[in-house]
């Protein structure tokens, strides 16, 4: 059996009972009621027309028949709960930590699961990073992983990439990164906006490596798609990026002193004050008048 | 209401052939060529099953399909193009497209999208005087289905009509329009932007009354909401707003100076050249630094 149709059955049934309609009231109109019945035991897939009909019965939008809302409620629960664990270091709590098997534990939420053990494992020592690496990247390769649930996907990949940093192997870094920032997410946003976290990762780590003119690149291409999705989170940060390439190729230069006076400005206009005054404490040399004096 | 298959079809042909594949490539062990042909002009209603099949083919996930997102999407690509011609003040075209679009088979959201820009092309080229234009969207935003089917078409007629008097000193009747609008609940991330473009047409409508205490209040507000839906669309307009207020209140200089780089900077960072230009020839003493 399909798993979408499952799901799509569970949460017509809950949404049902959760307003007390027997099955006829449900499809009076629409549809037989053993269509339905069908429907809801996951039985049969039903027709785009028919899931709006339902939808509109219900007075729910259809992408809410389409996503388990008591699935994604259980994964977020998860996920809260292990990465307080793993940021208080209670690696050994996640190890023991037993999942009851149930209708609202997606596969979803069990790959989540194994890859904060990945981590933990990892973290104890229990295995290597060449086997972590491996772990990861089965995760990844696991089902339909990269289409069903994109943003668990970007999230175990970029683990793998700061992994491989970690451990010196920069050019399989460099590679996850790559290839994370040519994903066509089309019309997602949420997943773009991921991507711009990811083309911020990546910057630093070609910092680090010394790769600047690849650096420069990198965060223009974040500052574009910043200006396109009009997201400004990361935005300051990529120009502070911007600066330090430039400050790395040219030294003290007009291009230089525009982008740190930039990050500068816009840690200020987004009331990062913190951001800003680092900057105007390490970079006070490349702001304000600095800049006609170069020009 | 069309029917969802049909907008699903049309969405598939759509991606289909943006990633340049035949139909035979993509029903390859799926349905008949015949079959996905007519899945695309929304001919037949496919099961679930199938668009998912579809959708994997094609790398897209069957949520992003059926989202909201994916109307708004198409929205966008409409509201774009009618956006672009309206800018450049080629009504003729606006009302040739908006007829255009009316006709084709697409949410409903897009056709009040066309209806609004007609009237207001309308407006533009001076067939239909304001009131009467103010009167036609009026009818076409009390539709009770509207709020319903596009919450966001329903506050941007709504937003014209507030527009429309405040430019013609009506500023009674905009101010009302303004603060009904803001009391509103605004639910989705769409919804939320629209929100900000009110706040600051608002705020503009208060300068131009001369409220500049009340207003100076509605551009922070938006400066607050901006950056907790880390949103940057309004937010040099609204550092540019909160500038002018503060001259006006007679604020000191400094403070005024940096609000007016802070929106210089933004309308920069945003590639926002007509309003660096604005703020460079007309408030150029005011700046701290040029880029």
């Amino acid at each position: 059996m399909n798993s979408l149709n499952i799901s799509i059955g569970n949460e017509i049934k809950r949404i049902r009972q959760e307003r007390n309609w027997t099955q006829s009231e449900l499809c009076q109109d629409i549809c037989s009621q053993a269509e339905i019945s069908k429907i809801e035991n996951g039985h049969n897939s039903p027709t785009v027309d028919l899931l709006q009909q339902i939808a509109e019965r219900l007075e729910v939008p259809i992408s809410n028949l389409l996503e388990n809302k008591a699935e994604i409620e259980t994964f977020n629960r998860f996920d809260h709960m292990l990465l307080k664990l793993t940021r208080e270091g209670h690696y050994d709590q996640i190890q023991k930590y037993e999942v009851q098997k149930s209708n609202s534990i997606s596969s979803e939420t069990m790959l989540l699961l194994e890859y904060y053990r990945i981590i933990s494992d990892y973290r104890m020592d229990k295995f290597d990073y060449r086997t972590t690496s491996v772990k990861l990247s089965r995760l990844t390769e696991k089902g339909e992983l990269k289409f069903e649930s994109p943003g668990l996907y970007l999230r175990i990949k970029m683990a793998l990439a700061i992994l491989y940093a970690e451990n010196f192997d920069y050019k399989q870094a460099e590679k996850i990164y790559a290839d994370l920032e040519d994903i066509d997410f089309r019309n997602d946003i949420e997943m773009r906006t991921q991507q711009l976290k990811i083309i911020y990762n990546h910057a630093k780590l070609l910092f680090k490596v010394g790769k600047f003119d690849k650096g420069l690149t990198v965060t223009q291409e974040g500052i574009q798609l910043s200006v396109h999705l009009h997201n400004f989170s990361y935005m300051a940060h990529l120009y502070y990026q911007k600066g330090e390439f430039f400050e790395e190729l040219y030294g003290l230069e007009a291009n230089t002193c525009q982008s740190y006076m930039m990050a500068y400005e816009l840690f200020s206009a987004f009331q990062m004050f913190r951001y800003a005054d680092i900057v105007k404490d390490v970079k006070k040399n490349f702001l304000f008048s600095s800049i006609t004096k170069t020009e | 209401m069309i029917p969802l298959s049909t907008s699903i079809g049309y969405h598939l042909r759509q991606i289909r052939l943006e990633k340049n594949l035949t139909q035979k490539e993509v029903c390859k062990d799926i349905c008949s060529q015949a079959e996905l042909s007519k899945i695309e002009q929304g001919k037949v209603s496919a099961t679930i099953d199938m668009i998912q099949k579809i959708a994997r083919r094609l790398n897209v996930s069957v949520l992003q399909l059926f989202e909201e997102d994916t109307q708004s999407m198409i929205f966008r690509e409409y509201d774009h193009k009618f956006t672009k011609l309206f800018r450049n003040e080629q009504f003729d075209e606006v009302i040739v497209f908006a007829k255009k679009t009316v006709d084709l088979p697409l949410y409903s959201s897009i056709h009040l999208l066309a209806r609004y820009f007609e009237l207001i092309a309308l407006e533009g080229k001076k067939s239909l005087d304001y009131r009467s234009c103010i009167s036609q969207l009026s009818f076409v935003a009390d539709n009770e289905e509207v709020w319903y089917e596009s919450p966001i078409m329903y506050l941007r007629i709504k937003l014209a009509i507030a527009n429309y008097y405040y430019l013609n000193q009506q500023y009674v009747h905009s101010r009302k329009i303004y603060e009904e609008l803001l009391k509103m609940d605004f639910e989705t991330e769409e919804l939320k932007h629209l929100r900000l473009k009110i706040l600051y047409n608002h705020a503009q409508q208060l300068f131009f009354q001369g409220d500049y205490k009340e207003g100076l209040k509605v551009t922070e507000l938006g400066i607050d909401e901006s950056i907790i839906r880390k949103n940057s669309s309004f937010s040099g307009h609204f550092y540019y707003q909160r500038a002018n207020f503060k001259e006006k209140l007679d604020y000191e200089m400094e403070t005024v100076k940096e609000d007016y780089s802070l929106s210089y900077s933004l309308f920069a960072a945003l590639n926002l050249e007509r309003y660096v230009e604005i703020v460079e020839t007309g408030r150029t003493d005011y700046l701290l630094f040029k880029f």
